[in-house]
Formats: structure tokens, sequence, C-alpha cells
């Protein structure tokens, strides 16, 4: 179960109807595919910590299902090289 | 003299926004530029640079006796933030317009999902934290721009075509933050940790 906090007002997850806020049954595995395919949507985990950054910056068991999904994760544009200080 | 190291140039822009609440605040300065902010949501590509604007309309008392006025009193106030947000995304166009709902159909094993947004009869009034994160090129440390009660008020287009990205455009109006005090904006100039 991960707890929807993402901004769709209606998460359909196998025929039924999950609001923010709702413990969904959703593998984060199809959890994952939702949040790379849209900013929309967000979950949490049981221990209260966002999916997205368990997965981007989690522990090493989740390094595989972060390396899954890393190449199109929502990220900033790369930094450019370090400015030289005066 | 002049100093080149103050001049602010960059790429290195990020845009997030969040729902307006209580308690909506800036990263702590221990976050460095590019680090994902908790909680906010990142907005991706922009194009065309992030915008602030702010302008404070004063009306003329004159006096037959004073060839300029006597005084200037405060009219009207203004402030806006801008962005073109380059990804399309269905967060984008709710977070742009500020309205409609959304509803999504996750996909199941060999079966394709979807998201819907839809645009229904009445107006809402929907309130969000805006923010940019930009890197300092010069100290190589961050400048934080936040708008904290901002609403949508930028009319809404995209064209899609195959020579340029369909863009969203994202303008919101600052109001008084009921939630912090009546805060407006803040921009804060993170400056490095001392030897």
């Amino acid at each position: 179960m991960l707890k929807y906090t993402g901004r769709a007002d209606v998460l359909t997850v196998d025929g039924k109807d999950y609001k923010p806020g709702d413990n969904v049954p959703i593998s984060e595995e199809l959890a994952a595919v939702l949040i790379k395919h849209s900013r929309l949507h967000s979950f949490e985990t049981p221990k209260g910590q966002d999916l997205l950054d368990k997965l981007t910056g989690g522990t090493p068991e989740d390094s595989a299902l972060a390396s899954a999904m890393a190449p199109a994760l929502p990220s900033a544009p790369a930094p450019a090289a370090p400015a030289t200080r005066k | 003299m002049p100093d080149q190291s103050k001049v602010l140039v960059t790429r290195d822009l990020i845009f997030y926004y969040k729902v307006s609440a209580s308690g909506n605040a800036l990263p702590a300065d221990t976050v460095e530029w590019g680090t994902a902010w908790s909680t906010w949501t990142d907005g991706g590509y922009t194009q065309g640079g992030l915008g602030f604007n702010a302008e404070i309309s004063r009306g003329e008392v004159r006096m037959d006796q004073s060839l300029d006025p006597v005084a200037r009193p405060a009219t009207g106030r203004t402030v806006t933030m801008t962005a073109n947000l380059g990804e399309f995304d269905l967060a984008s166009l709710v977070t742009a317009t500020g309205q409609g709902s959304v509803s999504t159909t996750a996909p199941s094993s060999g079966v394709r999902g979807h998201t819907d947004w839809t645009m229904g009869q009445t107006v809402a009034d929907n309130y969000y934290s805006v923010a940019f994160d930009i890197l300092h090129q010069g100290d190589d440390e961050a400048v934080r721009v936040a708008g904290w009660h901002t609403q949508p008020t930028g009319a809404q287009q995209w064209t899609f075509g195959p020579e340029n990205a369909a863009l969203t455009p994202f303008v919101v109006s600052l109001f008084p933050d009921p939630n912090g005090s009546g805060r407006v904006a803040t921009i804060r100039d993170i400056i490095e940790a001392a030897a």
C-alpha cells in the first residue's frame, strides 16, 4: 500500500477510485511508472517517505528500482561546471 | 569597481511549485543548488528564463504652489512571476491554468492507462507557492525567489508543431499570503560558508 499524495482528483487502480490521501494497493513499480509519466503523481511509502525521494536518493536496496526508472525521472537540467571563485 | 562575479547570467535555473499552504518555506541554506527541494514539485525544462516582476503604481497630488507633486500615494501593486514550461505534462497544465479536474486511470498488465484533464463550467480559485532556484555563477551559491500565495492569471495557449516545443505559458499574480503573515515574495541570496 502506498499513500497517494499526488494532485489527480481521482486515481483509478484496478477499477477502484482513490483520492489524494488514500492508501492505494499499487506496487512501487507501477507507482514509479505514474511518477515518471507526470509530475501530477506522487506517493508516500508506509514509512512516510516520498517515493520519488526514496527512488532517487534512497537506500541501496532501492537502487535497482531507481536505476530502472532513473533515465526518465523528472530532474533539473545538468549543472554547468563550477564557476571559478575569485 | 565593477565586479564581474556579481553579474548573474546562468542556465542553472530550476522552477518549483506547490499548493499554497501554511508552513511553505524555502529549503534550508544547507540545501545546495540542484538538490531537489523536498515537498516542492520540479517544473522541469523552461524556455526564455524565469521572470519576477513587481510594479507599484502611484498617483500624484499636485498643488498650485508646487511645480512637482507634493505626494505620490500608492494606488496599486502588481507582482507577477512568469515562465514558459517546456515539458508538456498535464501537471504543468493544471498549475498554469489553476483550473479543471484531473483523473488518472493507472495502466495494468498489457493495458494502457490515461490521464484526463477536464475544464468544467466553474472557475476555480487555486493558489500556489512558486519558486525559482538559480545558481549564481559568481559565487557558486543559490539565489532563491519565492512567491508564497500566487494565482494563475495568464492567458493559456499551446501550439503543437514540428519546429518548436509546445510551451505552457505560466503567469501568476502574487497576493499577500494569508498562511504566512501577509508575506508576498522572498528573494534569498545564499552566502557561502566561512572557512
